[in-house]
């Protein structure tokens, strides 16, 4: 398998649905709510809600499933890794033994709502940069981050460098399968233990590291030669409007956010 | 979308082999296939005359046997010598006398293993990374050799030299399938596969492949010169196929 069909965070896949069709601010906005709401509370009911609204805004994105199902198995180990943790150092009371481990009734409920907390976190920001070009997410960034310009920090800049992060995520990955193949080709074997892996993953962390530094050597090059000045007062190619699609998705948010809130202190199993 | 429609292709011991195709034809897709380094989504490829269950049960014997140069691999380097960089292959399979293999490839690549041996490989010349990253696979002396367009980024000089070592490497009785959108380079191979939009369109002989210009340019690829001229000679006189400058000169002067 390709590294590009795990690294499913940050792929944008254009289809025209109503989530498309709506600004990448409104989006920045929601997403932003959605993981507010999932951490303000450690109630089971919030996260059902969540939950909800993520299943609606999947059908909504119109992406296909098996683009969200890939990137399940990843996070999947991630989140057994949270519970697996939680379970065993959480609490006192022992609910069951594995040999010599002892899993806590207090850990597990714990592990099993940070493990779901994990997905809903992982899965919303799929939906986002799924919906939203890198572009249009930078551009988005800029405008909500530009009141910060009164106190000097640099927004154009910082969304300069979040476009250029999430357009090489596929490239890196792209070029990390090469290597690889390349590196497998020469005998390398991935196998082992834990240790042993990580020893043997030199061949292939170096020469992409390498390929990056030339990849944004190469790149700050091209963009001086086309003008490109730092701080700089620029006008956008592509102005964006409110829409009614943008109305209905501030007001999903808002109604979930508060329903969230309200329901912050039903079915909290642990505190 | 298939990178590699459905094709049947068997590949004999000692064959030199070019495989030609625009870009995005799935030349490099089939390459890899054939190392074993892409598993088939459909259909079953054959190592050495044996199937094997891709990736699991490849054996690591079957990676050793088939060196895979990739396009512009001096980017795979992550040594800190140039020894260590060759040597890398030979000791993930285990080879034994390792300082001879990486002298003696180090050689054939045409370095000097004393000169050479302690640099770092990102410090030298394109040229010499090129002859770094072609011994670092030949250090373990594969039956087949797989090159995905071993010439790009090579000067004039370089090139003929490449060239020359790679037909005397084959005609040791190994195997040598090299990539190339030249059609120039193509013209020295014992058979040419021609690939276009993942589909296998010749798999010939060079001077019958390169008897369909026409077919040729047309899925974007240029013959070369000299077959463009006689094949433009035979529609107005009786004249022969010639694909080199070398032949199309003794064709004129009425040699053959």
């Amino acid at each position: 398998m390709a590294f590009k069909d795990v690294v499913v965070i940050g792929q944008y896949i254009p289809t025209n649905s109503v989530l498309h069709r709506a600004m990448a601010e409104t989006k920045i906005v929601m997403t932003l709510f959605f993981i507010i709401g999932a951490f303000i509370s450690q109630s089971f009911a919030v996260l059902a809600l969540l939950f909800g609204a993520l299943a609606l805004l999947i059908i909504l994105s119109n992406v296909p499933l098996r683009f969200y199902a890939r990137s399940a198995k990843t996070v999947f180990i991630l989140a057994l890794f949270t519970f697996v943790f939680n379970a065993l150092l959480t609490g006192q009371e022992v609910l069951f033994r594995l040999g010599p481990i002892a899993f806590k009734t207090e850990g597990v409920i714990v592990g099993i709502f940070f493990g779901l907390r994990l997905f809903f976190l992982i899965f919303v920001s799929t939906v986002l940069t799924a919906t939203t070009s890198p572009v249009d997410l930078a551009d988005g960034l800029n405008t909500l981050l530009r009141p910060l310009e009164v106190i000097k920090v640099p927004v154009e800049e910082f969304s300069l460098i979040m476009t250029i992060a999430l357009r090489f995520i596929p490239v890196l990955a792209d070029e990390a399968d090469r290597i690889l193949k390349a590196q497998k080709a020469r005998g390398l074997n991935l196998s082992g233990n834990v240790l042993k892996r990580i020893e043997k993953l030199v061949p292939i962390v170096i020469p992409l590291f390498v390929s990056a530094f030339m990849k944004a050597e190469d790149l700050a090059v091209a963009m001086e030669v086309r003008g490109y000045l730092p701080g700089v007062k620029r006008t956008k190619y592509k102005v964006t409007k409110l829409g009614g699609v943008d109305v209905v998705v501030f007001v999903f948010t808002a109604v979930v956010f508060v329903a969230s809130y309200l329901l912050r202190s039903k079915w909290v199993l642990v505190w | 979308m298939d990178a590699v429609k459905p094709l049947s292709l068997r590949i004999a011991k000692g064959e030199w082999i070019a495989l030609v195709g625009h870009t995005g034809s799935g030349k490099s897709s089939l390459a890899q296939l054939m190392a074993g380094l892409t598993a088939p989504s459909k259909g079953t490829v054959k190592h050495f005359g044996k199937l094997w269950n891709y990736p699991k049960d490849l054996s690591i014997d079957v990676r050793r046997r088939i060196g895979f140069l990739f396009q512009f691999p001096e980017h795979q380097f992550f040594a800190e010598t140039v020894y260590d960089e060759v040597a890398f292959a030979a000791k993930n399979f285990e080879l034994d006398s390792i300082e001879e293999r990486v002298k003696k490839s180090l050689d054939i690549a045409g370095l000097s293993f004393d000169e050479f041996k302690d640099r770092s490989p990102f410090t030298l010349s394109g040229g010499e990374k090129r002859k770094v990253a072609l011994a670092s696979v030949i250090v373990c002396d594969p039956e087949v050799l797989i090159l995905d367009e071993p010439s790009a980024g090579l000067d004039g000089a370089s090139k003929k030299a490449f060239w020359d070592w790679l037909r005397s490497y084959s005609n040791s009785q190994r195997t040598v399938i090299f990539i190339t959108h030249s059609l120039e380079e193509a013209v020295a191979a014992e058979r040419v596969l021609v690939l276009s939009n993942g589909a296998l369109l010749f798999a010939d002989a060079p001077r019958e492949v390169f008897s369909h210009v026409n077919t040729l340019r047309r899925v974007g690829l240029e013959p070369p010169i000299s077959a463009e001229l006689s094949y433009e000679l035979r529609k107005r006189v009786s004249f022969p196929m010639a694909l080199t400058v070398e032949e199309l000169i003794r064709a004129l002067d009425g040699d053959v």
